[in-house]
């Protein structure tokens, strides 16, 4: 087990005031909070601060500490626990935090560090009487446009509060992800979050999707929109081309005289769902690269043959 | 804590919002949120159970979320259960603007 710099991970200087080591965490709370803060690693860096300012927001605990660190203990060292009596606070399950709870189920439990110097932590949140519910676990989980339409399954690694030893969890899962989720919306496993009193009581995992950026498609809710680039003839005269969606290319006609950025719409090719989403091609008018002389010649011929003026709205100008 | 899952055993997901429906007392016992807590959100209007009064309010599986992270955010960063609307709204909108920003540059450029 490591010694752990608790005012590094808080940000704050050996000798900081106890006032200074509050702002210090609500500062950093707000940051790190995972229901604020949406990054991978938030969940874990929330539950190490808090930890954190659970030793050095408690006077009793901090002073313990702070003589460890007195005697030379730096972050990163391999650390074993003084014996009972040198603890501070006598009793690590007497003390001021410790024991409360009691009943190992906390989602927020802290490190091995923490616990061979103070005991394992109170449980938070008091609930209603009766038999012990586990405890949700909510993450986010990056699925692709192709798993959304068609769903899928897949191996998690999901990292989870620390045991009732501190010990950090992973868990390998296998999930099957349900086909027509959209950005942002959940889904559940049930009975997978910590274990409850009984099998029917464990806790939920919440999962939220998000659509990670796809190659071709882009996504709002259940409208998927793809860029179909176009050669001015085709805009023109009309074409048969084959676009591709999520369920495999189509064959679209592009009706003669399209414009550029015109959106054709492909009804129920979007995500499924009740009612499924559109797929909107939105045309894009290109211009090819490098005539040939005879190219050249033909779009001069073209435009000697057309009255068209794109700039008839610009005003007067020649 | 649970061991691992049999490898090759997968785990249904299914999407929350379907028509399962809590009274007050299950809400609670689902959410880990305790009903007095729960009645000041619905006070102040996080969530909007359809139902006359505490004893006849139902809640929906998205609701029970919605519970959920109002609870968390009031215990841990001290949020105001007063303010928790506005404060719930502001980051909702800030997760959809950033989702938009996403999708305008995860997009095919022309």
């Amino acid at each position: 087990m490591k010694f752990k710099d608790y005012y590094k991970i808080m940000g704050v200087a050996p000798d900081a005031t106890p006032d200074q080591i509050k702002t210090a965490y609500r500062a950093l709370a707000r940051k790190l909070h995972p229901d604020v803060n949406k990054a991978k690693d938030a969940q874990a860096r929330f539950s190490e601060l808090g930890e954190a300012y659970e030793a050095l927001g408690d006077a009793p605990k901090r002073a313990s500490y702070d003589e460890l660190r007195a005697q030379g203990w730096r972050e990163g060292e391999e650390f074993h626990a003084p014996p009972q009596g040198a603890r501070a606070g006598g009793d690590p399950r007497r003390g001021p935090f410790a024991g409360g709870g009691g009943d190992g189920m906390d989602a927020d439990q802290f490190s091995d560090f923490f616990s061979s110097l103070f005991g394992q932590r109170a449980g938070r949140g008091r609930r209603e009487a009766g038999p012990q519910r586990g405890e949700d676990i909510h993450h986010r989980i990056e699925i692709t446009l192709e798993e959304a339409y068609a769903g899928g399954e897949r191996q998690l690694q999901l990292q989870l509060p620390p045991d009732e030893r501190g010990q950090a969890v992973r868990r390998s899962l296998r999930v099957t992800i349900p086909k027509g989720l959209v950005e942002g919306e959940v889904f559940r496993l049930r009975g997978q979050g910590t274990p409850g009193a009984t099998a029917e009581l464990n806790g939920n995992l919440y999962l939220e999707a998000t659509i990670a950026p796809h190659r071709l498609f882009t996504v709002d809710g259940r409208t998927i929109t793809l860029d179909l680039p176009l050669a001015p003839w085709e805009a023109v005269l009309g074409a048969q081309v084959s676009v591709p969606t999520l369920g495999g290319p189509a064959q679209v006609t592009v009706p003669a005289g399209s414009k550029d950025g015109q959106i054709l719409r492909l009804r129920g090719r979007g995500l499924p769902g009740t009612p499924p989403g559109d797929q909107h091609v939105c045309l894009r008018l290109t211009v090819p690269p490098g005539a040939t002389a005879k190219a050249e010649e033909l779009w001069r011929e073209l435009a000697k043959e057309s009255a068209y003026d794109p700039r008839s709205q610009l005003g007067g100008q020649p | 804590m649970s061991a691992d899952q049999v490898p090759g055993e997968a785990q249904v997901g299914e999407v929350v919002g379907g028509t399962a429906r809590y009274t007050l007392v299950e809400a609670s016992r689902m959410s880990g949120v305790q009903s007095e807590v729960i009645i000041t959100l619905v006070t102040v209007g996080v969530i909007v159970p359809s139902g006359p009064a505490p004893e006849a309010w139902v809640f929906s599986d998205l609701e029970l979320l919605q519970l959920q992270r109002a609870w968390r955010l009031h215990r841990d960063l001290a949020v105001d259960l007063d303010s928790m609307p506005l404060v719930l709204e502001l980051l909702d909108e800030v997760e959809r603007l950033r989702r938009l920003v996403r999708r305008e540059q995860g997009g095919v450029t022309g």
